[in-house]
């Protein structure tokens, strides 16, 4: 009698066990990757393809080229690789010149009308542009002087093409000239489902 | 630990939610026309970006004095500004930036000295790495800023206007590249004092929120959680964003006035 009585007890609170259950799951999953913007997946679809503009200049493409196939690539779940062909399937357009006084060296917003992803900037969208700002002298034409320096703002905007915040370690610190990614946001890769 | 996990994962829940019942009522004031919290953050989602940032100040009283101006003030109209860059037939208008035209209505100057003694406005001039200025003037009108409920440019006919409202405090730098432009700004557009401004950092613009300041940019790039409190604070970033969400506008403009 206990045990049909318990198993009739458990039968009521199966159904809203896995309700909470997967509450809890869908919540647990959107707390590690999601940086708080809820629903905000990062490394997409597994794939990330860099496209290098036509008028890029040669040691930026380089830089980028280096950072994607030795930063990026040999994460487990990124595959990353360099593309010069201009189509949908691009991840991120990488472009550079004289954007003026902006304020910054490099950046990697979501492109207007970019067709897939969440909403507005931090979230997932594709695709996305990366500009080095390699103004036509002074300090933003200086900043991308050295091979050091190139490795890591492109490893820095890709990171945010990956969704990636900045930290105080890698990459992805306000400044310096590292270009391997963070333990924090390297722990963030791996966290990141595709949806 | 696992509390605090746990204390993470129930904040995200209510955040998700909240954001979940703001886009609604978002995209409902997108059809009347009338102007919501969610709308007062349209030009913050405009403007935000995610990048390598020139300037990096870890309290409001550094950020002031390094300012070439720091005022109090309202954003009263934007408009399209100038661009950089150059199209191709490949990509077409991609590696281009515009800037927009941002008038802000001084109330009070904090640092520095306004560019016309007698205008009480200045012009702050942000440039968009996201847009050519074609692709702006399709998200923007002469009383307001037009995008969708998601922040991306309105499909045609859709999408609201509206501008944010109340004070804020503005920490600004003179910009150095009048004349670099490969297109000025369109006909008709002023520039307050023959100059403009942009911000010293994305988070050189704070502004009232319910729970006292916030710095609306900053979110694109740090992981701040709901009250604007950074999840790490050894770095000069986190350290801005910790002091700022730790105080109201009338506390922030009492630092950057000191």
């Amino acid at each position: 009698m206990r045990w049909s009585n318990g198993a009739a007890a458990f039968g009521r609170v199966i159904p809203g066990g896995v309700v909470l259950l997967a509450l809890f799951l869908a919540v647990a999953t959107a707390s590690a990757n999601d940086f708080g913007y809820p629903g905000n997946y990062a490394a997409n679809n597994y794939n990330h393809e860099v496209y290098l503009s036509t008028t890029l200049d040669s040691d930026l493409g380089s830089s980028t080229d280096w950072v994607t196939e030795n930063t990026y690539d040999p994460h487990a779940e990124i595959a990353g690789y360099i593309t010069l062909t201009y189509r949908s399937a691009n991840d991120a357009r990488v472009y550079d010149g004289n954007y003026g006084d902006t304020g910054w060296y490099a950046a990697a917003p979501c492109l207007s009308g970019a067709t897939i992803g969440g909403s507005g900037q931090g979230t997932w969208c594709k695709p996305r542009t990366i500009r080095y700002n390699r103004g036509a002298g002074g300090q933003y034409f200086d900043a991308f002087d050295t091979e050091n320096e190139r490795r890591h703002f492109a490893c820095h905007e890709l990171g945010h093409t990956l969704g990636l915040f900045h930290y105080t370690d890698g990459c992805m610190m306000e400044s310096g000239v590292s270009y391997v990614v963070g333990t924090h946001n390297n722990n963030h890769l791996y966290f990141y489902p595709y949806p | 630990m696992q509390r605090r996990i746990d204390r993470q994962r129930r904040r995200l829940f209510v955040a998700w939610l909240v954001s979940t019942v703001l886009a609604a009522v978002g995209c409902s004031s997108g059809e009347s026309g009338e102007s919501t919290a969610q709308d007062q953050e349209a030009l913050w989602r405009l403007l935000s970006t995610q990048g390598s940032f020139v300037e990096s100040y870890a309290s409001i009283a550094d950020m002031s004095a390094s300012a070439d101006l720091v005022v109090v003030g309202s954003v009263v109209r934007i408009g399209v500004g100038r661009e950089w860059g150059e199209r191709t037939e490949l990509e077409g208008d991609e590696n281009v930036v515009a800037s927009v035209l941002i008038e802000v209505e001084v109330s009070e100057v904090l640092r520095g000295s306004l560019p016309d003694p007698g205008v009480k406005s200045i012009t702050w001039e942000e440039s968009l790495a996201a847009y050519s200025a074609p692709r702006l003037a399709a998200v923007i009108r002469s009383d307001g800023i037009i995008v969708g409920d998601d922040g991306r440019i309105a499909p045609e006919g859709g999408g609201f206007a509206v501008l944010p409202q109340g004070r804020g405090v503005f920490f600004l730098r003179l910009r150095s590249d009048m004349g670099t432009e490969i297109t000025p700004a369109p006909h008709g557009s002023s520039f307050v004092g023959g100059v403009s401004y942009r911000l010293v950092t994305p988070q050189g613009v704070v502004v009232e929120s319910s729970k006292g300041a916030t710095t609306p940019l900053a979110y694109a790039y740090l992981d701040l959680d709901d009250s604007g409190y950074p999840s790490e604070t050894s770095s000069a970033e986190g350290k801005l964003a910790a002091e700022i969400a730790d105080l109201d506008l009338d506390g922030v403009i009492a630092r950057a006035r000191a």
